[in-house]
C-alpha cells in the first residue's frame, strides 16, 4: 500500500481526540445506570489503544460518544479541535462518514452483498468514482488477506474473514479513527491472531489511530496504550511506549 | 438530495434485499397482484356495464340528439308538437355532403301517452308512431325482436300493427307459460331429468299466466320445489307469445276526446331496459295519425344519429353540432344524452370515479398488510440499518433504500396483476360475463350480459394508486427504524 504517511513527533503526539468530564446515564423502568461518570481522556494520532475493563463498566459507552453514536449528558468531546456534541444530526453523519471507521464485534456486514461490495459501500457513499471504489476495495481486501474471496459474500465467509472484510470496509473511506467495539469477541485464536496483527500493520503504515473495546487478553497483549475502566471510571492509563 | 450516484447504490441494495427474504417479498407481490387483478377486473366489469349502458341508450333508445318543442319539455302534451319540415330543411343540412356530414341519419317520431289493454291486463305507455325505415337507422331495435314472435313492421294483418316490449306482453298477459309435447322434447335435449320430465305431462298445453303460477302447478304434480338448472330450463322453453295478440290502445286526440285503436302485435322486442320494455309501444305513424288528429307534419320528437367519425359516444364531442343545430332551430330544444337518458350520463361520469373508489378500497386494505410485513422484514435486518447509519448513510438515504424496496415489490406485483387482468378482460370482453343473473341487471335499464372494458385512465389509476400504496407502506418501517436508537440497532436490540 502506497499511502504510508511519514508524520513529525509533533504530528505524532498530537491530541486528536479529547474527552472532558463525560457523564452519561442510562435510564430503564427501574434502575438508572450511570455508564460513565467523569472520564477525561485523550487519545494521539496513531495510537493503538485498548479499552478493558468487565461488563458494564462502560467500554461501549465510550465507543460510541467518541463515535458521535450517542451524546452524552455532560461533558464535551472535541476531535480535531472541534466538539462533537452540538453538532447537528446531519453534521455528525457526515462526521462518521468521513473520520471515523467502525468494526463491530458481530461484523455487520450486508449479506447481500460481496465483500467487495461490502467494501466499496462506504467509498460509493462518498465522492469516490466508481473505478477509485473497485480499486481501493481490491487492494484493501488484498491487504487484509481475501483477494480470492472478493466475491463471495459474507454467509460463505468464516467468522474471522467476516471482520476482516468489515476491517477493510472501516478503512475504505481513509479515515483517521477506527472504532473497533470487542473486535475479536467471536473469533477464534487464529483469527484474532491474524485480525490483530493486519490491524496492527494497518495502524503502522497508515498512522490510524485504533480505539478498542475488549476483553480479550490476546488483544490487550497487542495495545500500545491499555485504559481500564471500572464503573465508568477511569482507573489506570498505561502506555506502554512511555513505560 | 440524495446524490444521483447514491441512488444507484441504494436501489441497487434495495433490490438485492428483495431476493434475500423471497417469502415475505412473495407475499408482499401476490398481495399486491391479486389486489390489482380483482380491482381491474372489478373496474373493467363497471366499465364494460357502464359502456353497455350508454351503448343500449344510445342506439336502441334515444339516439345521440333530440330534438322536441319547448313544451314538450314540461308537459308531454298531444299538441306539443312542431314542424317536420322546419327541423328536415336544418337537419339535411349536416346530413349531406355523404360519409362526412356530422349527422349520420334521423327519424321523426309522433308520441302519445295511451293506455294499453288486453282482455287479461292494461298497462300506461308510450305509442310512439315511426317510419319503420327511418327508425331503423336511428335505433337497432328491430334487432331485438324475439324469435318466433312476429317480426318489426313486416307482419299482415288488417289492424294496425305494433311492436311491444317482453316486460309488457307479460303485463299484458300476451306473454305467458305453457309446456307442450315440442318445447318438453327440447327441455329433455337441453338435459332435464327424465323424471321431472314425466311428470310435466300432465301439465301438458295448460296456460299459465305467471312464472309463478306455473312453478306452483310443477311443485304441485312433482311433489317437490324443482330448482337449479331444471327449473331454468323449464322457464326458458315454456314461454308462449300469444300470435298477433290484439291490444286496444285508448288516448285523447287533439281534440281532447277519448279515442280509441286497436292493433295488432306484430312483434315482440326485447332489451336490455326492463323499463323500456315495458313502457314504450311502437306503431307506423301513418297509422296512429288517423286517429289522433295530427298531421304528419306534426311531430313531436327527431331523433338524431351522428357520424361515428365524431366519436360522438363522448358527450364534449358532440357539443359543438348540438349547439349549432339548437342555433339553427332556436324555438325548438335540442336533447343530448344528458336530458334523454339521465341514467346512462350519470354512468358515463361516474365510470372513473367509481373505478377510483374500488381500487382506493383494495389497496388501502392491502396496505395494512404489506405495511406489516415489510416492517417485519425490515426490522430483522435492524443491525444492518445500524451498521449503514454508523458508517454515514443519512437518514434521508435510509429512507430512500426502504421506500425504493417497498416500491420495486408493489410494482412488480401490480405488473404482474396487469398483466394476468388484461388477458382475462380480453377472453371475457369478447365472450361477456353474466354475473348478476340473467333479470337483475336488466330491471336496472342494464345487459346482464357485461363485456368487461379497460380504458387507459385505470391504468393511470393503478400507477398513481400503487405508487402511493409503495410509500405509505414504507411509511412505518422507516419511522421505526429511525426510531430505534443508533447505538442499539448497532447490537440488534429493537428500542
Amino acid at each position: 500500500m502506497n499511502i504510508k504517511k511519514e508524520l513529525s513527533k509533533s504530528e505524532q503526539s498530537e491530541k486528536v481526540i479529547i474527552l472532558k468530564d463525560l457523564y452519561k446515564t442510562y435510564h430503564s423502568s427501574e434502575v438508572e445506570v450511570h455508564a460513565l461518570n467523569g472520564i477525561n481522556l485523550h487519545f494521539n494520532r496513531g495510537e493503538f489503544t485498548a479499552i478493558v475493563g468487565p461488563s458494564g463498566s462502560g467500554k461501549t459507552t465510550l465507543l460510541n460518544l467518541i463515535g458521535g453514536l450517542d451524546n452524552p449528558d455532560k461533558g464535551d468531546i472535541i476531535i480535531n479541535n472541534q466538539s462533537i456534541i452540538n453538532l447537528k444530526e446531519k453534521e455528525i453523519t457526515e462526521f462518521r462518514k468521513r473520520n471515523i471507521g467502525f468494526i463491530f464485534q458481530s461484523y455487520n456486514l450486508l449479506p447481500v452483498l460481496t465483500a467487495r461490495e461490502n467494501t466499496e459501500l462506504v467509498m460509493m457513499l462518498q465522492d469516490y468514482t466508481d473505478s477509485e471504489c473497485k480499486n481501493r476495495a481490491e487492494e484493501l481486501l488484498k491487504e487484509v488477506g481475501l483477494e480470492n474471496r472478493m466475491n463471495d459474500r459474507p454467509s460463505k465467509l468464516s467468522g474471522g474473514q467476516q471482520q476482516r472484510v468489515a476491517v477493510a470496509r472501516a478503512l475504505a473511506s481513509k479515515p483517521q479513527f477506527i472504532l473497533a467495539d470487542e473486535p475479536t469477541a467471536n473469533l477464534d485464536s487464529k483469527s484474532t491472531e491474524g485480525l490483530l496483527s493486519i490491524m496492527g500493520k494497518l495502524n503502522k503504515e497508515e498512522n490510524i489511530t485504533f480505539i478498542f473495546s475488549t476483553h480479550d487478553q490476546r488483544v490487550v497483549k497487542k495495545a500500545r496504550r491499555i485504559i481500564k475502566i471500572e464503573d465508568g471510571k477511569v482507573i489506570s492509563d498505561e502506555n506502554i511506549d512511555k513505560l | 438530495m440524495i446524490k444521483m450516484k447514491n441512488i444507484k447504490v441504494l436501489t441497487s441494495i434495495a433490490a438485492k434485499n428483495i431476493q434475500r427474504n423471497k417469502s415475505k417479498s412473495r407475499i408482499i407481490i401476490l398481495s399486491i397482484m391479486i389486489g390489482t387483478i380483482a380491482g381491474t377486473f372489478i373496474s373493467a366489469l363497471m366499465t364494460g356495464m357502464y359502456n353497455q349502458k350508454v351503448h343500449d341508450s344510445i342506439y336502441t333508445e334515444c339516439a345521440h340528439l333530440q330534438i322536441v318543442s319547448k313544451s314538450y319539455l314540461s308537459d308531454e302534451d298531444i299538441n306539443s308538437t312542431f314542424s317536420a319540415q322546419k327541423a328536415e330543411s336544418v337537419l339535411k343540412k349536416y346530413q349531406n355532403p355523404g360519409k362526412n356530414a356530422p349527422i349520420q341519419a334521423f327519424s321523426e317520431q309522433t308520441i302519445i301517452l295511451s293506455m294499453a289493454q288486453t282482455a287479461r291486463g292494461n298497462a300506461g305507455i308510450k305509442l310512439t308512431g315511426i317510419i319503420p325505415e327511418e327508425e331503423k337507422k336511428v335505433s337497432d331495435l328491430y334487432t331485438k325482436i324475439i324469435p318466433g314472435t312476429g317480426s318489426y313492421f313486416s307482419s299482415k294483418t288488417s289492424l294496425p300493427e305494433v311492436v311491444i316490449g317482453d316486460k309488457l306482453a307479460e303485463i299484458l298477459r300476451i306473454k305467458n307459460y305453457r309446456i307442450t309435447e315440442k318445447n318438453l322434447a327440447e327441455m329433455l335435449h337441453n338435459g332435464l331429468d327424465k323424471d321431472i320430465a314425466a311428470k310435466l305431462n300432465s301439465l301438458k298445453n295448460i296456460r299459465y299466466i305467471t312464472k309463478k303460477k306455473l312453478e306452483k302447478a310443477i311443485k304441485a304434480v312433482t311433489g317437490q320445489k324443482v330448482q337449479g338448472k331444471a327449473i331454468s330450463l323449464i322457464r326458458k322453453y315454456s314461454i308462449y307469445y300469444g300470435h298477433m295478440a290484439k291490444i286496444t290502445f285508448s288516448f285523447t286526440n287533439t281534440a281532447g276526446e277519448l279515442s280509441f285503436l286497436s292493433c295488432r302485435v306484430g312483434g315482440i322486442f326485447k332489451t336490455s331496459n326492463t323499463f323500456f320494455d315495458q313502457s314504450e309501444v311502437f306503431i307506423r305513424q301513418q297509422d296512429l295519425l288517423k286517429e289522433t288528429g295530427l298531421t304528419a307534419n306534426k311531430i313531436h320528437k327527431t331523433k338524431i344519429l351522428l357520424n361515428k367519425n365524431l366519436k360522438p359516444d363522448n358527450l364534449k364531442n358532440i357539443q359543438p353540432i348540438e349547439q349549432e343545430i339548437q342555433s339553427s332551430l332556436p324555438k325548438l330544444k335540442v336533447l343530448d344524452i344528458r336530458n334523454t337518458s339521465p341514467d346512462a350520463y350519470s354512468f358515463q361520469l361516474m365510470s372513473l370515479p367509481s373505478t377510483f373508489i374500488i381500487l382506493f378500497i383494495i389497496y388501502l386494505v392491502i396496505s395494512f398488510g404489506i405495511a406489516n410485513t415489510m416492517t417485519m422484514a425490515v426490522m430483522e435486518r435492524i443491525k444492518e440499518f445500524g451498521m449503514l447509519r454508523s458508517i454515514g448513510m443519512s437518514k434521508k438515504e435510509i429512507r430512500y433504500m426502504i421506500m425504493a424496496e417497498s416500491l420495486i415489490l408493489i410494482a412488480i406485483g401490480a405488473l404482474i396483476g396487469i398483466f394476468i387482468s388484461v388477458i382475462i378482460i380480453i377472453i371475457t370482453s369478447h365472450t361477456g360475463i353474466n354475473i348478476f343473473g340473467s333479470s337483475s341487471l336488466e330491471s336496472f335499464g342494464m345487459n346482464s350480459l357485461i363485456y368487461p372494458s379497460i380504458t387507459p385512465e385505470l391504468f393511470i389509476i393503478i400507477v398513481i394508486m400503487t405508487g402511493i400504496v409503495g410509500i405509505v407502506t414504507a411509511i412505518s418501517p422507516i419511522n421505526k427504524v429511525l426510531k430505534i436508537k443508533l447505538t442499539n440497532a448497532t447490537k440488534g436490540v429493537l428500542s
